[in-house]
């Protein structure tokens, strides 16, 4: 599903990441763990072309990700759920337009879109605020809206940067078995994370990731 | 069954298109909500341009108008000569008949044209009482049809007029049609010239409003683009903020060339109007107003396509 052969990055004469290879499975659930800074974030920019490799090649879902034509790009993403670890919600639209975001730009119809964006809120716990701007949530209360937009359109793909980065441990793990049930439907999800209670009650397949060289637990 | 498909799959690209129009529209009116002052600033310049322009657009209609009044005083006269036989006369009627570009023709005898002329003189018309023959030629009076007054068609009925048996001279107004028809040529010109000045400040305005806005916007639009949303998709809604922009500041434009138009119009009082020979001032007809707002409309989306070019461009 996801094959990285070789990928380099690096900022100015930074090294991020050096020669990474990877080979995640369709339908696999994968940590990535690591010191911050490490490279976590980048791994996953690289993934779903937010920004671009240096060197290396990468299949996802059988095509050649860094030979991507600008205007394929955007299709591209739709196939990738992403939670972002600063959440990049649009701070102008509410709760629940920035749900429906997601479904707007895969041009789902309107009646369709609202059931969708109601059952989302309820799977985040969020139905009582659908209508506040973001930055009058708290940090784990945007998270979970984040959550909520990546998980919308049921992608074949989930990448999920530090997604219990400021929840309590309850919620952790009401969140983490939202990741599990769309795995369990079929869909490969990568987490990066520092938090190891999640990965004792969840466990999966490790990489950890140090001074940019990628090592199996 | 391929066919019906493709029809199927036309049908939804259509009703997907109207979706994202729908869309793209609340969110180019969330934007002008947002934006207020600086949509309230832009859509009053292209009022205010929009004005000037429907200024000269008025003066040029009116003027073409009083061409049209003036020129049915404006006749093709052919002069007969003095020996000419009523057969000749009748010949030279069904000759003139034939132009379809004519609307009356009139026959002038010359006992008619002597008192015509005689009328004319008034108390001097005793100085004619010498004269032991009539010295007035008799005529056809020819008016012309309103879309033949120009020069090239007058001129051409009466050069085919000239070489007729029995015509003496014909005459046409041609020296005044000649000013006539080059100063609205140069009126033209110029109104182009204006309105050519008006679109290119109202593009610079309208496409750095919209550059402002997406400047203003910038982190969303990154946002957005990471979320899978096109650049088509993006664009929409700053496109149709152009457009609504370019569409209202016409609509504005409209109304006040409408209410300085009927204060003008109540202000002259008949007796002008009758001096300067003309019946009535004409507002801008409906095809001109549709015209104008299509072009508003038209500049709106041309202004926010140059500054969304240049932005979209350089961030991918
Ligand atoms: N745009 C950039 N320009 C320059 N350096 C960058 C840029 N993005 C990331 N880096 C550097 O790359 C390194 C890895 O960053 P990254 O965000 O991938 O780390 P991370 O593993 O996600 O860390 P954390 O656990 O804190 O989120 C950091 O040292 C960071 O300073
Ligand atoms: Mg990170």
């Amino acid at each position: 599903m996801i094959q990285l052969y070789h990928v380099s990055k690096n900022y100015g004469n930074y090294q991020v990441l050096t020669d990474i290879s990877l080979n995640v499975e369709k339908g696999e659930f994968l940590y990535i763990t690591g010191p911050s800074g490490a490279g976590k974030t980048t791994l996953l920019n690289i993934i779903f072309c937010g920004v671009k490799a240096d060197q290396g090649q990468m299949l996802v879902n059988g095509k050649n990700v860094l030979k991507l034509k600008n205007s394929d790009i955007p299709y591209y993403r739709r196939e990738i759920g992403v939670v972002f670890q600063d959440f990049k919600l649009l701070p102008r639209k509410t709760v629940y337009d920035n749900i429906a975001f997601a479904q707007r730009v895969i041009g789902v119809r309107n009646k369709k879109l609202k059931k969708k964006v109601w059952m989302a809120l309820k799977m985040v716990g969020l139905s009582h605020k659908k209508d506040l701007l973001p930055l009058s949530l708290s940090g784990g209360e945007q998270q979970r809206v984040a959550i909520a937009r990546a998980l919308i359109n049921e992608p074949s793909i989930i990448l999920a940067d530090e997604p219990t980065g400021n929840l309590d441990y309850d919620v952790s793990m009401e969140i983490l078995s939202l990741f599990e049930s769309a795995n369990s439907r079929g869909a490969t999800v990568i987490v990066a994370t520092h938090n190891r209670e999640i990965i004792k009650n969840f466990p999966h397949r490790i990489i950890r990731l140090n001074y940019g060289k990628a090592v199996e637990n | 069954m391929a066919c019906q498909l493709l029809t199927c799959r036309f049908f939804i690209n259509i009703v997907n298109i109207f979706r994202s129009i729908v869309y793209a529209f609340q969110e180019a009116l969330t934007s002008i909500r947002v934006n207020k002052g600086l949509n309230a600033i832009t859509i009053g310049t292209i009022a205010i341009s929009m004005t000037l322009f429907g200024i000269f657009f008025l003066i040029f209609i009116n003027l073409q108008k009083m061409a049209i009044d003036l020129g049915g005083k404006i006749k093709v006269i052919v002069y007969l000569k003095d020996n000419i036989s009523q057969s000749q006369i009748e010949h030279l009627r069904r000759n003139i008949a034939f132009y379809k570009e004519i609307e009356k023709v009139s026959y002038v005898s010359k006992e008619d044209a002597l008192i015509n002329f005689k009328n004319k003189l008034m108390d001097k018309k005793a100085i004619l009482d010498g004269l032991d023959s009539n010295p007035i030629p008799a005529s056809f009076i020819i008016e012309v049809k309103e879309g033949f007054r120009t020069l090239d068609d007058m001129g051409r009925i009466a050069n085919g007029l000239a070489g007729v048996e029995g015509v003496e001279e014909v005459e046409y107004g041609r020296e005044w049609i000649d000013r006539f028809e080059t100063f609205m040529v140069f009126f033209k010109l110029g109104m182009g010239a204006v309105g050519g000045v008006l679109a290119m400040g109202l593009l610079f305005i309208i496409s750095n409003t919209i550059k402002l806005s997406v400047y203003s916007r910038l982190d969303e639009i990154e946002i957005m683009k990471l979320v899978g949303a096109t650049n088509h998709f993006i664009k929409g809604p700053f496109i149709i903020e152009g457009m609504i922009q370019g569409f209202t500041g016409t609509i504005i434009s409209i109304m006040l060339l409408f209410i300085g138009y009927e204060i003008i119009v109540s202000k002259l009082s008949p007796s002008v109007i009758f001096v300067f020979g003309f019946s009535d001032i004409l507002f801008i007809p409906s095809n001109g107003i549709i015209w104008l707002v299509v072009s508003g409309i038209f500049l709106g989306f041309i202004g926010s396509l140059i500054s969304l070019g240049r932005i979209l461009k350089v961030r991918t």
